[in-house]
């Protein structure tokens, strides 16, 4: 696999028409390679938290958002902003901290926005984007315009406070925010029972009065189904809904995986596209769902098929 | 020579660990890398509990003033001083009532963070002013930059009745220490004096002292003696070393490397001006523009030539 030759490619998008949600997911995960194999030759000053395994997740979210909405999220919003970019060049530059970055080289990776593509705003403090989002929310309805703000957060960012108030902030004033957790059971280098107890965000949601959907499995088809619903649902009932997504974060918390010698994580685009089998891997979920035959379409479209 | 974070690491570690009816608490506090080595060789007793806990930081805060009243000594670690920001409000008022009212026994609070300030990680994390975060709510500060600070604040403050931060510096962490040869210091240890010189006091806030020790050996290879202090941002602070110092030298350079309007450089370079108006004070202040990346961000001190010009100062090199 000659990476250096893919780098210098242009790195478009995929054609949605043609490759549709499954082409871009499979790219989303061609790109986080990408960024990854650049972390290990030490390419960059920025930390990058990269999300190998939240494909179906961001692809799902991708694909149910119109040009009307826009997208608040987190320090791990490298795939997202992928998911939002004509092209990685300007990720990768951001991260050179080059003026052709999407941020002109002042937005580092954790606060990387992309206005253009629809990524209003990225914070790396934990819960900070949430009532942010509730403000642009807010916006929407004093200057109407339609659409909605989704904001994402995840199992340890929803422990802040703000968290809690954005949501009953959000329902008290009838906002148009889809509030979206990315549940990887992973914050920095402790999962949820090594640092608290269990939130039934179900509950905490029904508590409030704001629909609710839990979904795992992966199921490209069913996520983006089950997303475009709850969408739907906030857009005209000016009011908020969340979802929570259960994820497997394949990567180490930030930089490039594997992080150390001895690290027990292996990430290699030598070793091909997949990282684990389909009970953890949403990409080998996609290629059991969709067949060898389709997907290798798409990954010989990226140049990288025989690595499937 | 002891790396920079691995020492301060083992001072504060060895005040924690002697510390009785503790709870020494933080984010990550016993896993992965220990907080990049912050809160490593930590160890709990019948008294004193090791807690990870969830990311709620506003909490965290209130939780440490509400043991400190029930007579507890508590210590959290932070990763990021910026993530303190969320405790603003339990700095300032929780605190000021917490000094207002009579609690008898009072137990102690401290605070351990780093300080992110490289310039890369964002423009969210970025905050380096300890002494902002000390100005706003009338509190003591400690900015530690070589071992024998460290030690002397970790000894008379963490065990100490009463809130403090303690902050470190990240971009310093694999840095070998200064271990100053003599140390002279004030009572409340707002001044450390490390060095007694004729010609300059060179006076270092928050974690310019890098930079402070440099310009101290030029000025000895140019033939010329510096005294080389620090200050920290304390309550009601006791200037009188420096005030001394300034008076010995009749030329002081404030460096101050914090981000920020004004702060502890100005107000010590103000100080010292109105207490010795014959004393030409100078200050080199980070620019409180708000610029990303590193070269843009980095703290501009002044060379060795620009100091002598600026105090006209002749120097030989020797
Ligand atoms: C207010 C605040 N506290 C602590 C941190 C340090 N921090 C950065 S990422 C992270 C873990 C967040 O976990 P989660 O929200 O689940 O996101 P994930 O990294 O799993 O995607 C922590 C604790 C921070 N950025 N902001
Ligand atoms: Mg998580």
């Amino acid at each position: 696999m000659n990476i250096t030759s893919i780098l210098a490619g242009d790195l478009q998008r995929l054609e949605p028409k043609k490759f549709g949600p499954a082409g871009r997911m499979v790219q989303l995960r061609l790109w986080q390679h990408l960024v990854n194999e650049l972390l290990k030759q030490k390419s960059f000053q920025v930390p990058v938290h990269l999300g190998f395994g939240t494909e179906a997740l961001v692809t799902a979210i991708d694909e149910a958002l119109t040009t009307d909405d826009e997208l608040v999220l987190t320090h791990r919003n490298a795939v997202f902003n992928m998911a939002r970019a004509e092209s990685l060049h300007p990720i990768l530059n951001e991260y050179r901290m080059l003026e052709s970055g999407h941020g002109a080289g002042k937005l580092g990776s954790m606060n990387l926005s992309n206005p253009a593509g629809g990524v209003t705003y990225s914070s790396s403090i934990l819960g900070n984007n949430l009532s942010v989002a509730c403000g642009l929310a807010f916006a929407r309805a004093i200057r109407p315009s339609p659409g909605i703000v989704c904001a994402v957060t995840g199992d340890g960012a929803m422990e802040e406070g703000a968290f809690y108030e954005s949501l009953v902030f959000a329902r008290s004033h009838g906002l148009r925010v889809l509030f979206v957790v990315d549940n990887n059971d992973h914050s920095m280098v402790s999962k949820i029972h090594e640092r608290r107890c269990n939130i039934h965000i179900a509950s905490l949601c029904e508590a409030v009065d704001i629909p609710f959907q839990l979904l795992e499995g992966d199921d490209l088809e069913t996520y983006i189904a089950t997303t475009k619903k709850l969408r739907k649902a906030v857009a005209e009932n000016n009011s908020p809904a969340c979802i929570e997504f259960r994820t497997c974060l394949l990567n180490q918390h930030a930089g490039p995986t594997p992080g150390w010698p001895t690290d027990p994580l292996r990430i290699d685009l030598n070793d091909g596209l997949l990282i684990g089998d389909a009970s953890k891997d949403p990409i080998a979920k996609l290629q059991a769902t969709l067949g060898s035959t389709s997907f290798e379409t798409i990954t010989c479209h990226l140049g990288v098929a025989p690595l499937c | 020579m002891s790396r920079y974070l691995t020492e301060i690491n083992s001072i504060i570690a060895g005040h924690v660990n002697s510390l009785e009816n503790a709870l020494v608490y933080g984010e990550n506090l016993d896993r992965g890398s220990y907080l990049s080595g912050l809160s490593r060789n930590l160890t709990a007793s019948e008294t004193r509990r090791i807690v990870n806990v969830g990311n709620c930081e506003y909490t965290h805060c209130g939780v440490g003033f509400g043991a400190m009243m029930g007579g507890v000594n508590a210590v959290l670690f932070v990763k990021q001083l910026d993530f303190m920001l969320l405790g603003m409000d339990h700095f300032v008022s929780t605190y000021h009532s917490i000094r207002a009212s009579k609690i008898e026994n009072l137990g102690s609070f401290t605070i351990v963070a780093a300080v992110y300030d490289q310039g890369f990680q964002g423009p969210q994390s970025s905050f380096n002013a300890l002494q902002d975060i000390c100005s706003m709510a009338r509190i003591s500060g400690f900015t530690l930059t070589n071992s024998a600070d460290a030690e002397a604040v970790a000894a008379r403050e963490i065990s100490a009745p009463g809130f403090r931060i303690l902050a470190l510096s990240q971009r310093c962490a694999g840095d070998s220490i200064f271990t100053p040869n003599t140390l002279e210091q004030s009572s409340d240890c707002s001044t450390f004096r490390y060095q007694t010189g004729t010609d300059l006091s060179i006076v270092c806030a928050n974690f310019s002292l890098p930079y402070g020790l440099e310009l101290a050996k030029a000025m000895g290879q140019h033939g010329l003696s510096a005294s080389l202090l620090s200050v920290n941002p304390v309550n009601a602070p006791d200037w009188s070393l420096l005030l001394e110092d300034a008076a010995k030298t009749g030329r002081v350079l404030v460096l101050d490397d914090a981000k920020g309007f004004n702060g502890l450089g100005t107000a010590v370079a103000q100080i010292v001006q109105q207490a010795r108006t014959e004393t030409r004070v100078h200050l080199c202040k980070r620019s409180a523009r708000i610029d990303f990346g590193v070269s843009l961000d980095a703290f501009d001190a002044p060379s060795i030539d620009v100091v002598l010009r600026t105090f006209g100062l002749t120097g030989a090199l020797l």
